[in-house]
């Protein structure tokens, strides 16, 4: 059954895509820190956009959550986009590193130390496109 | 409406004569400034018997229409001249302060040509230029002793001084000029050429302010690029691990050398890096003027053989030179042996591939041990290029042959092809058979071997300019298309280098142009400056031509033509011969000599130049 993106249920399959990656857990295996995936035009109903906090940990993604850019959740590393970006690069149109080098993908946060777990950010995108997803409209 | 005339001070050392010119404002419109204007500017001079390191050869140092202004990003300089390294074109630009002090002292440029009768180095006050004596100096102070010795004869604490070390005052054709924290003129010998003139430094302190043609325009306009550029992607890299942000990313593209061009991996890469230097010796950082990127890094080393309180740390190209080039990973070893060459004003680049080699030619038994004063260079080792960087400037023994450069060190030992050079210029840390366009970047740079004149490995993993035509690419490895992109983007960073802007700022084309325009006065389109581009693209190629450049230059040294043995790009070499085909088209540059075609020169507003190259057949 697909999940739609960006949802609560989105996030928690992308979890168990990521707690299933061997690639993944080798990786980042030293990464510490959660990343806010912020959706700039997708909405919520109070008109703020929607976050997905994915709390990434030494490899493993320890939870993941919708959140809204008006409640925000800490995290040292956020990284917004208009939908049709994220659809880009979850449907591998574009890599992630591209997407961050060209800006379609803007970072908050230290984006040499992101660069550094360059592949492990692959990984995440092979993990998102393991789900069955359908992008909200 | 005219813009504003722009001012040359011209220095003869032979006779002391000091003169200003004001700059044709026809040639600051057409080829805007920086290397651009400089590059028309010598045209005349440049002849092809010119020495390189004779009193006619003239040596340029020139500001672009935004330096000293507010941002973002334009503190930068160039100096330009015929190169001894090459023989061809020089040019080499420099960040700090130096340039935007000739600003604020009413210039925009220093012509300075024959040679002094003792060694001298120049004061520039305002108006007041004087030749001074530098005896004291010559022999003895270091580029950064320099700056203080001056700026304490002159009672100047402010003034900017940018200086020659030991290599520039023996003629070693890859010395550098640097200014103020460590800011280098690196490339193509410059250093070497104001030795040749008995210059030591050119001081500088100004009290003006840099004109604005229209500053209601400018002042918003470079807020708001400001602004825009703190929040990018790309500075938020530099500004958090330097120039070596992304060693990571290029290690993943197979794009950093290692083992001089002959290993696609070795035990202990992942700690050239940015982000490692940030995690053991990284002590502060540095930027240059109306720079929010602050990509200069400062170090401390507290103990071991290279132990030292703040000092200059290393950028990408200088750790990977004296690290990943070595199949050495330690970071400690290439800022102590980056800050030794900037001290004795020696081009890191040139020097540590030059040593590179050295270190292959030893594994390769054709240097033993006895050449080297007992030295063994064992990969991994980076302690014996502590000591060769002094064979070099000492011209010591192997070190004067090793002070001609890479391809002097080969041809002594009869194998001149593994030096990886392009006319005689030692190729940057950029792997070009991981990004396929960087082959002809490297190919048909004016100066050689040079990723500055095209970054367009950056292009390659991913930035796109769409008002410069060039989008985001997908493969680095392909061919298709690569001449045309490759082309597009020398065109974009020429104009970028006539401006003068910092490669590091990630300006869109569109922001760049109104800042030129309300700078200036202009009211040039997206159209107007790539043409500019290309337009002084094709004269720098024009003057290479007059000194005897053909296609046959156009090439590339055997090592990156063989694929690597392992790495991301094992057994993967782009097809070069393709590319030059294709770029030729592109080009519009005739296939038998090399030269841009005459049409090509008419149409690009460079007659002066079809009529001395296409003399014969006018």
């Amino acid at each position: 059954m697909p999940h739609i993106f960006p949802t609560y249920e989105w996030a928690v399959a992308f979890k168990e895509e990521i707690n299933r990656s061997q690639v993944y857990a080798e990786a980042a295996k030293t990464w510490e820190g959660a990343i806010n995936f912020v959706i700039d035009d997708v909405l919520d109903e109070l008109g703020h956009p929607k976050v997905l906090w994915i709390d990434l940990w030494h490899g493993q993604c320890r939870e993941a959550k919708e959140a809204a850019a008006a409640q925000p959740i800490e995290a040292p590393y956020t990284i917004h986009a208009p939908l049709a970006n994220w659809k880009k690069v979850i449907t591998k149109k574009l890599g992630p590193t591209q997407a961050m080098v060209s800006g379609q993908l803007r970072v908050k946060g230290n984006l040499a130390h992101i660069l550094k777990y360059v592949k492990a950010a692959q990984e995440l995108v092979e993990c998102a496109t393991r789900i069955e997803t359908e992008f909200v409209n | 409406m005219p813009i504003q005339p722009r001012l040359l001070l011209k220095i003869d050392l032979t006779t002391q004569q000091i003169t200003t010119e004001p700059i044709d404002p026809r040639w600051a419109e057409d080829f805007i400034g920086g290397s651009g204007l400089a590059a028309r500017i010598l045209w005349d001079r440049l002849t092809p018997s010119i020495d390189p390191l004779g009193p006619d050869n003239p040596l340029l140092f020139m500001n672009g229409p935004l330096t000293g202004l507010a941002g973002p990003s334009v503190g930068r300089f160039v100096v330009c001249s015929r190169s001894p390294a090459t023989g061809l074109w020089a040019e080499s630009n420099c960040g700090g302060f130096w340039g935007p002090e000739l600003a604020f002292a009413g210039y925009d440029g220093v012509l300075i040509t024959g040679r002094a009768n003792k060694p001298t180095y120049i004061w520039i006050n305002d108006d007041h230029v004087e030749v001074c004596d530098a005896s004291s100096l010559w022999g003895h102070t270091d580029t950064y002793e320099t700056q203080t010795v001056i700026r304490t004869e002159r009672h100047e604490s402010l003034a900017r001084i940018m200086c020659i070390g030991l290599a520039g005052e023996r003629l070693i054709p890859y010395a550098s000029i640097l200014c103020d924290h460590g800011r280098v003129a690196g490339r193509t010998g410059l250093g070497a050429v104001m030795g040749s003139k008995n210059l030591k430094a050119v001081a500088v302190r100004g009290h003006h302010k840099p004109y604005i043609a229209r500053p209601d325009q400018f002042q918003p306009l470079r807020a708001a690029a400001n602004r825009e550029l703190k929040e990018d992607n790309i500075t938020l890299g530099l500004r958090a691990s330097g120039s070596a942000a992304a060693a990571e990313l290029f290690q993943m593209y197979g794009e950093m050398p290692m083992g001089y061009f002959t290993r696609g991996s070795f035990i202990g890469q992942e700690n050239i890096s940015g982000n490692v230097m940030n995690d053991t010796i990284l002590s502060g950082v540095t930027t240059c003027h109306a720079c929010v990127i602050a990509c200069g890094r400062v170090v401390a080393i507290p103990e071991g053989p290279y132990a030292r309180s703040d000092s200059k740390g290393p950028e990408y190209e200088t750790m990977v030179g004296f690290g990943a080039n070595l199949l050495s990973d330690d970071l400690s070893a290439t800022a102590h042996l980056g800050q030794k060459c900037d001290r004795y004003g020696l081009d890191t680049i040139s020097a540590s591939n030059t040593i590179g080699l050295a270190y292959l030619l030893y594994e390769r038994e054709l240097i033993k041990p006895a050449d080297i004063d007992g030295l063994e260079l064992n990969w991994g080792d980076p302690r014996p290029a502590d000591y060769l960087i002094d064979m070099i400037v000492n011209q010591q023994g192997l070190g004067a042959v090793m002070s001609r450069g890479a391809r002097t060190l080969a041809k002594h030992f009869g194998v001149e092809e593994l030096a990886v050079q392009v006319n005689n210029l030692e190729v940057a840390y950029h792997d070009p058979r991981a990004m396929a366009s960087m082959m002809l970047t490297y190919a048909t740079s004016p100066r050689g071997a040079c990723h500055n004149q095209s970054d367009v490995f950056i292009a390659e993993i991913g930035t796109e300019h769409p008002e410069w035509n060039i989008p985001m690419l997908q493969d680095p490895l392909s061919e298709a298309g690569k001449a045309q992109i490759a082309a597009q983007h020398q065109n974009y960073r020429t104009v970028d280098n006539s401006l003068v802007l910092c490669f590091f700022a990630h300006v869109p084309g569109s922001t760049a142009l109104s800042l030129l325009n309300a700078a200036v006065g202009l009211d040039w389109t997206m159209t107007d400056l790539q043409r500019a581009g290309e337009r002084i693209w094709n004269l720098k190629r024009a003057i290479n031509n007059r000194f005897g450049l053909t296609r046959a230059n156009d090439k590339l040294p055997k090592l990156l033509l063989e694929p690597l043995p392992d790495g991301p790009i094992a057994g993967h070499v782009p097809n070069f011969d393709r590319l030059l085909s294709d770029y030729y088209q592109v080009r519009g540059w005739d296939e038998q000599s090399g030269k841009p075609r005459k049409e090509k020169l008419i149409e690009l507003g460079l007659d002066f130049a079809a009529d001395v190259l296409w003399k014969s057949n006018a």
